[in-house]
């Protein structure tokens, strides 16, 4: 054992076999050990560049000293003792030292000859130190040989502006593998471990390569796979998740899988835990020893190291375990240790299922009656995406994936078979480019095509574990062995034609024989797992008029049947649309062909298709005569089937097809009272009405039906919300199923009216209003359709109601609960007089009080101790609405509850008063003294492009449109997040991406049938400010005053050196002689949405009425945000180049500010009034003030502009009582009516001023 | 309306520059100097923990995506500790991707013009 010299090979080269049985042997008693880092180790020799050179290349032209591997050659004693000190230290298996012993990673040092030399000495040397150990203690260790990742990247671009780019392919992949894996096997490895995985699809081409070798040399290796997570969100550097990661490589069937490297023991151990349960083989992991530190070397020690791996063992994750960067055999002798106390884990039973990949998982389960396969990737199945495609056009073609991602498809098929275009090609640049969208490249795909080569250049692509589409015995057994050998090797699951050397099968038998022979050959000669075969026994044309055709569908279907009772865990497949080639031009016809068709073959076990989901109607819906004439030729049950239903096809021809989306609809095969629960989970109305009646006719009553099945179901609803398992808009959409079935019902019941029977009992009546001033009322509907839902009567009054209307109404109709809502802040003032009106009139019972602008501490501190008798709740949640109503008239819980909202609250108005009493207070003249300043003299501020108001009718709604906002309309919804991360939550996302599709639906009918008329006014005047007011000026001369815009200054102690704001801060002072402007809007989406609104109500239909008020709520909004771009770029004009996307309009980083009266930074709501005058905007936009200054129609936006570079939102917050007095005497009111209308922001009790006399 | 989400704009503060204030739904990362000396681009997933400005990008995404924080609305990045040359490189997409998230961040933030 000299340096340079390879020894000569071991005489007898391991049993793969036989060492794997060894493994699993002494794995299933005791943890096994793995050694440690060998970097580390050889850091630890410090050797120098000669002494990596030794003599061999002394002259070699690129440096040496960092290229690791090489001391396999140079420094193989050295080497060899440092893997004995592993053995002794308590390891059984040894990594031989190759980590970077490819051709990719070995051309750093020009050494891409030496692959083989290395890799066979590396293995060597490994297996001296481990036959050394042996001889010494008796016990016998393993070599496994590393192959590293390799220093390129196949499964994504290196360029992020090049996402198709691939520095190196599969091939060049597995060229270089292969010869690293043959010098390893030679030189005497036991085993091959791929390690610190950070590309899935480099690891495929590893194993394909070893795989070749395997069979080449009829000898194999069990494998060792082990990845390397470092992010946050638990993927792989390639973007998989550990389960993905696991579904994409397990074809190998691995000895182990696992992770290494990463952040250390700790940030290792969730990902762990999911591959632990996902795999059905030995875990094997080896963390860092911690994290480097300054001088690149990792400070762990031994004992903490071990300490955590013990966790592994103790949690039973774990089968084997050793050390990677910064470990040494000190750690590995602690680790062995540490983990001698625990038994191995016990690796799960996993249940034989199509598991397939794409960055996530997708298990097909029991759960999924059908997958339906995405086609319109297809070129051969969609005219547009062929379009696109033969233009080459990708970006757009990968948006047709991402739609059919985003409408829920499970796996995609991407098929290029056009004769126009290098199918070939066109899929590898289509999978290059998809691999670098992670929100399509998430689910697994199919790739298809007639041509093998396509599937296989395809297959090269993809780091997930793929479906093919197809493979046959068409050509006979040589070439589909051959295929279906490297479907597997390419790790992928197949779909197979029942085709053979005599043709496609069209009978039952030989569709049963051919799948049959295929699955043995499969299974038994290739070793392909059952569950990753996929049968197409071939839909074809019936109703052609050829009496041979008219057995097709049974055919089908019936072998269908047979194939699923005898070849276990195979799956269906089918295209369907084949069918109905007959009906073509007849969409009607298809449609019904196709839902019969579906029907009976999912029955049968049909699992998987391609269908057009546009071209399926619902079984149920389908006319009875056509559902009837499909059946009888489909079935197949009678001679003259296919004529009648071509007599009936006539009457067909011409229409739309009637379909809606496909749907599975064995929920229809449930008894009554579960289709009603059905309706109600899922909001479907379709078929609510025929339900009810069946449910009618069964029922005593009428009455009964809405106590029985409809309020069952309801239940169901009620927990699934309150668990978090259903969203606001989804309870809303349940709700106007049961609104449609009661409406159903209430003919029957008022015929019983009389009797007290037919009295509905609900759990108590509800009255709601939004009150006098106010109009605002989403929040209030979607709190009253919930508690409908839940069985209380709801009496809501609307908007602008004043007190005694709801008083009143309260006592005639006998309410159990008032509900209270307003959005502006005068409405607290109001809320107030209610709850002492209802004092005062001997009202006990529970006051809920909810909307924008209240606050638990209002509620505490303001209106709870005007209202003694009953109890004032504060409810700002649709989804508490319930349980605080519930406890509230429950007889049991109602004391409690009201206990402890007392207690509450108690709480809350003794903090409230504690951090009032210690607030600095600032006197307004320290404040004014530290006013916003900027230096006026060097500014020159721009002239609007004209002065005076300018009436805007806009009326292009799409373009409006594009301005909206969207995350506050999810908000309205109780979807918490920013749009549009929100689609994508992994709990909200549903109901959020459903929402957001019926918003879409109803968004293009509000454009497209210009349902709303949005108008605006703008105006500039001339102004200066002029103390804390900013002065309005009739024309430029700025001689005759037009109008005073008072504002407001932020008056509590500022931390650091922040200014104390006011809006007048931002205006040239009167005395720099500098003329400045200030602009005026008012916009509203028209008044059409109340009228929309109230229609949708009549119909039961609560959602879309929601909707539309939520909408033209944001087409305000978008409308005020369009307009004041336009102010910037063209009516002022100062900001003409800015050029923002919607985002960052969005996100306000622009120039000049817009607040509203009523708002934070000017919270005095009178000052509309100004405003609404400057503008005649009631005249000019339809708008009108209420008596609370709330706008009307709701949907409207007013404010001031500010143009100066500096301004900036801000809150005013709490004001003095001296402020007060001021603003007061300014704007000539009384000192009274300011504060009643401050009320809000005052920070003191109003009344005469107590504290002086202390 | 497109299907694309928009992008965050990302401004990278330089030595001898001050801090901006961040406001409301401004992210803030500050970038450490690197733990050890290795070449540069090298991959050390220890120090792209730390250092790696499109990881830490990534990060505040993937956080915001599991409901962990709000979706920054812009951020800033604090480079006055470290040679801000690599940094301004992989945010303007003139760094070669190391992994899938790399281009994730590609998609999702752009440079502040």
């Amino acid at each position: 054992m000299r340096n340079d010299t390879p020894a000569k090979p071991s005489p007898a080269l391991p049993d793969g076999h036989e060492v794997e049985q060894a493994i699993r042997t002494a794995a299933a008693e005791r943890i096994l050990i793995l050694d440690g880092a060998m970097g580390t180790m050889i850091q630890r020799l410090n050797l120098d560049e000669d002494a990596f050179r030794s003599d061999r290349f002394k002259d070699w032209p690129h440096p040496l000293r960092g290229n690791n591997d090489l001391l396999n050659l140079t420094q193989a004693e050295a080497l060899e003792d440092l893997h004995f000190d592993y053995a002794m230290a308590g390891a059984d298996i040894l990594e031989t030292n190759t980590f970077s012993s490819t051709s990719v990673a070995q051309a750093d040092y020009g050494m891409e000859e030496l692959i083989h030399e290395l890799n066979y000495a590396g293995a060597q040397v490994a297996r001296r130190a481990a036959d050394r150990a042996t001889a010494e203690d008796g016990r016998r260790r393993f070599v496994a040989g590393a192959l590293g990742p390799t220093t390129k990247t196949s499964s994504m671009s290196t360029d992020v502006n090049n996402p198709g780019h691939r520095s190196i392919t599969f091939d060049q992949l597995v060229e270089a593998y292969r010869t690293a894996i043959e010098g390893l096997l030679e030189g005497g490895a036991d085993m091959l471990l791929f390690e610190t995985i950070t590309d899935t699809l480099n690891t495929k081409a590893g194993l394909f390569a070893a795989q070749q070798v395997f069979e080449e040399r009829e000898r194999s290796l069990p494998i060792m796979i082990s990845g390397t997570i470092t992010d946050l969100s638990g993927r792989t550097l390639s973007g998989q998740t550990p389960t993905a990661f696991w579904y994409s490589l397990r074809h190998a069937k691995p000895l182990t899988i696992g992770l290494n490297c990463a952040l250390g023991a700790n940030a290792m151990r969730a990902h762990l835990a999911e591959l632990s349960d996902a795999a059905d083989t030995l875990i094997c992991a080896y963390p860092n020893a911690g994290l480097p530190n300054e001088m690149g070397q990792y400070d762990e020690s031994p004992e903490f190291m071990a300490e955590q791996i013990e966790g592994f063992a103790r949690d039973g994750l774990v089968n084997i375990v050793g050390g990677c960067c910064g470990s040494t055999p000190e750690h590995i002798a602690a680790i062995a240790k540490a983990v001698s106390r625990h038994a191995p884990r016990i690796a799960p039973t996993i249940e034989p299922k199509l598991r397939l990949a794409g960055l996530e998982p997708f298990v097909l389960t029991d759960d999924i009656p059908f997958v339906n396969i995405g086609e319109r990737t297809n070129v051969t199945g969609s005219a547009r995406f062929r379009k696109l495609i033969t233009a080459g056009d990708y970006e757009a073609a990968l948006e047709v994936a991402r739609d059919q991602v985003n409408n829920g498809a499970q796996v995609i098929d991407i098929n290029m078979d056009e004769g126009l275009i290098d199918s070939a090609q066109v899929m590898i640049d289509y999978l290059n480019l998809l691999a670098a969208e992670p929100d399509i490249a998430r689910v697994p795909l199919m790739i298809d095509s007639s041509k093998w080569e396509v599937i296989e250049a395809g297959l090269k692509r993809v780091q997930g574990k793929a479906l093919v589409n197809s493979i046959s015995l068409k050509e006979g057994e040589e070439p589909f062995l051959r295929q279906a050998r490297l479907v597997r090797a390419y790790g992928a699951a197949v779909v197979v034609m029942a085709f053979d050397e005599d043709g496609q099968a069209d009978t039952q038998e030989r569709k049963v024989s051919i799948c049959t022979r295929a699955y043995k050959l499969l299974t038994e000669t290739v070793g392909l797992p059952p569950e990753d075969i996929i049968f197409d026994p071939n839909v074809f044309a019936v109703a052609t008029g050829i009496e041979e055709h008219n057995g097709y569908g049974v055919a089908f279907i019936e072998a269908t049947r047979q194939i699923t009772d005898t070849l276990p865990h195979a799956h269906i497949s089918g295209g369907v649309s084949n069918l109905s080639f007959s009906f073509r031009g007849n969409e009607p016809v298809r449609e019904a062909m196709h839902s019969v068709f579906l029907y009976h073959a999912i029955q049968a076990g049909m699992d998987m298709g391609i269908v057009n989901a546009g071209q399926l109607a619902v079984y149920e819906s389908i006319e009875p005569q056509l559902r009837e004439l499909c059946e009888d030729v489909i079935l197949n049950r009678s001679d003259d089937a296919t004529d009648r239903l071509l007599d009936l096809a006539e009457s067909y021809k011409g229409k739309a097809g009637g379909s809606g989306k496909a749907r599975d609809l064995s929920w229809r095969e449930l008894p009554v009272g579960e289709r009603i629960t059905h309706a109600l989970v899922n909001g479907i109305t379709e078929y609510i009405e025929a339900d009810t009646e069946e449910a009618r006719a069964n029922a005593e009553r009428p009455l009964h039906v809405i106590e029985g099945p409809l309020m069952d179901g309801m239940n169901v609803v009620g927990d699934l919300f309150g668990s978090g398992k259903m969203f606001l808009p989804q309870v809303v959409k349940s709700a106007r199923v049961m609104k449609q079935a009661v409406a159903y019902l209430l003919p029957f019941m008022e015929e019983e009216k009389a009797t007290e029977a037919g009295q509905r009992r609900t759990a108590g009546k509800v009255l709601m209003a939004t009150v006098k001033g106010d109009v605002h009322d989403i929040g209030k509907n979607i709190v009253g359709v919930v508690l409908a839902c839940n069985n209380y009567e709801i009496i809501d009054l609307g908007v602008m109601v004043p007190s005694q209307k709801i008083l009143e109404t309260a006592k005639a109709e006998n309410v159990d609960v008032i509900g209270l809502s307003g959005l502006i802040t005068p409405s607290l003032d109001e809320m107030v007089h209610v709850a002492a009106e209802m004092e005062r009139e001997g009202f006990d019972i529970p006051l809920l009080i909810g909307g924008a602008t209240t606050s638990r501490v209002h509620t505490a501190v303001k209106i709870h101790p005007r209202y003694e008798r009953g109890q004032t709740v504060y409810v700002n949640d649709a989804s508490r609405a319930v349980g605080v109503v519930s406890n509230l008239l429950s007889q049991k819980t109602r004391d409690g509850f009201i206990k402890s909202v007392r207690e509450e609250y108690a709480k809350a108005a003794a903090a409230h008063l504690r951090a009032e009493a210690e607030k600095q207070r600032l006197p307004l003249a320290a404040a004014r003294a530290n006013a916003f300043k900027t230096e006026w003299s060097s500014y020159d501020p721009p002239k609007p492009s004209f002065l005076g108001t300018r009436v805007v009718d806009e009326t292009d709604l799409a373009m409006l449109a594009e301005y909206i906002d969207w995350t506050p309309f999810f908000q309205t919804w109780e979807l918490k997040g920013r749009y549009p991360a929100i689609l994508d939550d992994e709990k909200q996302g549903e109901a959020a991406r459903q929402l957001f599709a019926d918003a879409k639906a109803m968004l293009k009918r509000i454009i497209e049938e210009k349902w709303f008329h949005p108008r605006a006014v703008i105006g500039f005047w001339p102004a200066n400010s002029v103390g804390d007011d900013v002065r309005l000026f009739t024309d430029e001369s700025r001689s005759e005053e037009l109008a005073t815009l008072f504002t407001l200054r932020q008056q509590l102690s500022k931390r650091g050196d922040r200014p104390n704001v006011a809006m007048s801060d931002f205006v040239a002072p009167l005395e720099t002689g500098k003329p400045d402007y200030v602009g005026g809007f008012v916009v509203t989406a028209g008044v059409e949405e109340e009228a929309i609104a109230k229609r949708f109500e009549q119909e039961n239909d609560d959602y879309s009425s929601i909707l539309v008020k939520a909408l033209a709520d944001r087409f305000a909004e978008a409308f005020a945000e369009m307009m004041h771009e336009r102010v910037r770029r063209e009516h002022w004009g100062y900001a003409t180049d800015e050029k923002l996307t919607a985002e960052e309009l969005i996100s306000e980083s622009y120039r000049g500010i817009r607040p509203a009266p009523g708002y934070p930074a000017q919270p005095d709501h009178t000052e509309k009034t100004t405003l609404f005058k400057l503008l005649d905007a009631t005249a000019s936009t339809g708008v009108e003030l209420t008596e609370s200054y709330a706008m009307w129609p709701g949907s409207s936006v007013s404010g001031f502009y500010f143009a100066h570079p500096e301004a900036f939102y801000f809150g005013v917050a709490k004001v003095e009582r001296d402020q007060v007095s001021d603003y007061a005497a300014r704007k000539g009111m009384d000192v009274e009516e300011v504060e009643r209308w401050l009320g809000p922001i005052l920070n003191y009790v109003p009344g005469p001023k107590v504290e002086a006399a202390e | 309306m497109t299907a694309l989400p928009h992008k965050i704009s990302v401004t990278v503060v330089t030595a001898g520059h001050e801090m901006p204030l961040a406001g409301p739904g401004v992210a803030v990362i500050r970038l450490d100097p690197p733990l050890h000396d290795h070449g540069a681009g090298d991959l050390c997933v220890a120090c792209a923990a730390r250092t790696d400005v499109r990881t830490l990008l990534f990060e505040l995404i993937e956080a915001a995506r599991q409901g962990l924080r709000d979706e920054p609305r812009a951020v800033l990045v604090d480079a006055r500790a470290v040679d801000p040359d690599p940094v301004i490189a992989a945010i303007e997409g003139r760094a070669p991707a190391k992994a899938l998230r790399d281009h994730t961040v590609a998609r999702r933030f752009r440079p502040a013009s």
